[in-house]
């Protein structure tokens, strides 16, 4: 860097002020970078991480299997599962241990049953998450996955505790 | 007779109207130039690229509350803003704004009244806007308020002396003092060519008189919350700013009179090019404003007192050199 003193010459400070002119005039007649936010809007990029949601099964079946790993590896601790029910499938042959399980009562009737344990609830509080992936990346289902959906607002703060119903409906 | 009192007052009002319209667009078009200079848009939502701004801030301005700070001298306190706004008004009245018109067998002056000494008029009456300002901070009871007033008066009177002064090699030349008599001696050559100095002398000198960035000391929202009209609020407020960009509308009307060859030009209706000439030297004060930061307010005595009065005071001299030397 010159640390030397500028030479405050009348020249010099008359070049200067042009250069801020000539600056000014120039982006007066570029095109502004600003957009009208709630009439247009960014294209998000591809791989845009917002907040995350659970997928679905093409039958409408959940596929998180309750494995309390994203809860695990979550740095905020946002996410909070609850181990519900295990289901074991109508093919499937009961053990004498799994015959006494009584979980399967709860059930509501027409639930359907895939064989497969799913989280009685699963909470994510969208004020702590940091949007940080990882319950996307270790996650061994493909159960959750970060969406698009960056206008997220709520009156309370009881309201960004994301249910499971809310989870799945959110892009 | 009646037929030039009522001309008269047709000619008030229009100007009036137009002076008062002017400066409230004037806020629009200042956003808008500040906008694009920043990359931005400005304001888009009130009406067409926000064309209805002017008038949802007005309506705004108008039912806000009225806050009388207390100890405050209540008389001063609400005389300040009409003493700023009445002589930028004024200071129109002289001002040829086209070329005379035949209406029922009269030649009508476009001007309001054309004094002979114009020029002494101007001056006088831009100079009474400081008291406005002086007043409003002192009336306020704010320290803030009698900083900016006292700021603004030792600048505003330290910047008329290059600004009268800038103007003198104008009336050397046009060898009158009176505003239609100076446009019509700019037929052939506007006066920019003869006095580029002056020009650039009195851009900045009345800058600073109009307590616009970068000489904005007075309002430096910066250091003293905003100077002067800290306290005001509502329609005084308003009326600060109507002062303020009324006055920008008649020192660039001034300008276009002085060195552009006012109302004259080919082609066009000659109220036309007074209108395009004065629209173009606001668009170079908006440009200043938004391009220069603010100056220290030593190094804006220094600028008013060691740089322009020397150099005004050259430009006289200089002028009336060559206007010896080529006998005239």
């Amino acid at each position: 860097m010159n640390t030397e003193k500028q030479e405050n010459s009348i020249i010099e400070i008359s070049k200067n002020f042009l250069v801020g002119l000539k600056t000014t005039i120039k982006t007066f007649f570029r095109k502004p970078v600003t957009f009208q936010y709630p009439k247009e809007r960014l294209t998000i990029a591809e791989r845009f991480r917002a907040f995350p949601h659970l997928n679905v099964n093409g039958d409408g079946s959940l596929r998180c299997v309750a494995c309390f790993l994203c809860q695990t590896v979550c740095p905020s601790e946002a996410i909070k599962i609850k181990s519900g029910y295990v289901d074991y499938g109508f093919e499937h042959e009961l053990t004498e241990r799994q015959k006494h399980n009584r979980s399967l009562d709860k059930i509501k009737a027409g639930t359907f049953n895939d064989g497969r344990r799913h989280p009685s609830s699963f909470e994510i509080d969208l004020l702590r998450c940091i949007c940080c992936g990882y319950c996307e990346e270790i996650c061994p289902e493909e159960a959750i996955s970060l969406g698009s959906d960056y206008e997220v607002a709520f009156y309370t703060r009881d309201e960004g505790i994301y249910g499971i119903e809310k989870l799945i409906k959110s892009r | 007779m009646m037929f030039w009192l009522i001309a008269d007052i047709i000619k008030i009002l229009i100007v009036f109207a137009g002076l008062l319209g002017a400066a409230a667009y004037l806020t629009l078009l200042e956003r808008k130039i500040a906008a694009r200079i920043q990359n931005r848009m400005g304001p888009m939502e009130a009406g067409f690229h926000g064309l209805l701004q002017p008038i949802a801030d007005g309506i705004k301005l108008f039912f806000k509350e009225d806050i009388i700070p207390a100890g405050a001298n209540k008389f001063l306190f609400l005389l300040a803003p009409i003493i700023v706004v009445i002589p930028a008004l004024t200071t129109f009245a002289v001002i040829p704004f086209g070329a005379p018109v035949k209406i029922m067998g009269h030649t009508v002056p476009l001007q309001i009244t054309d004094v002979n000494i114009g020029i002494l008029f101007i001056l006088a009456l831009t100079s009474l806007g400081v008291y406005g300002v002086v007043l409003g901070g002192w009336a306020s009871n704010s320290k803030y308020s009698l900083l900016g007033g006292i700021r603004t008066a030792a600048q505003m009177i330290s910047y008329e002396v290059a600004l009268v002064l800038s103007i003198v090699g104008i009336i050397m030349i046009a060898g009158d003092l009176s505003l239609a008599k100076i446009v019509s001696e700019q037929s052939h050559m506007w006066f920019i060519v003869y006095q580029p100095v002056g020009f650039i002398i009195y851009l900045i000198a009345s800058t600073a008189e109009m307590n616009r960035v970068p000489f904005d000391l007075g309002e430096a929202e910066g250091e003293i919350v905003a100077g002067f009209h800290t306290e005001y609020s509502s329609m005084e407020f308003a009326f600060y700013f109507i002062g303020e960009y009324a006055q920008m509308v008649v020192n660039s009307a001034i300008i276009v009179t002085l060195f552009l060859g006012g109302w004259q030009g080919p082609f066009l209706p000659s109220v036309l090019w007074f209108l395009i000439k004065v629209f173009f030297v606001i668009l170079i004060y908006l440009w200043l404003r938004w391009t220069y930061p603010r100056l220290r307010y030593d190094e804006l005595m220094d600028l008013g007192w060691k740089f322009l009065l020397p150099l005004a005071l050259a430009n006289i001299i200089v002028t009336g050199f060559i206007m010896i030397l080529l006998n005239r």
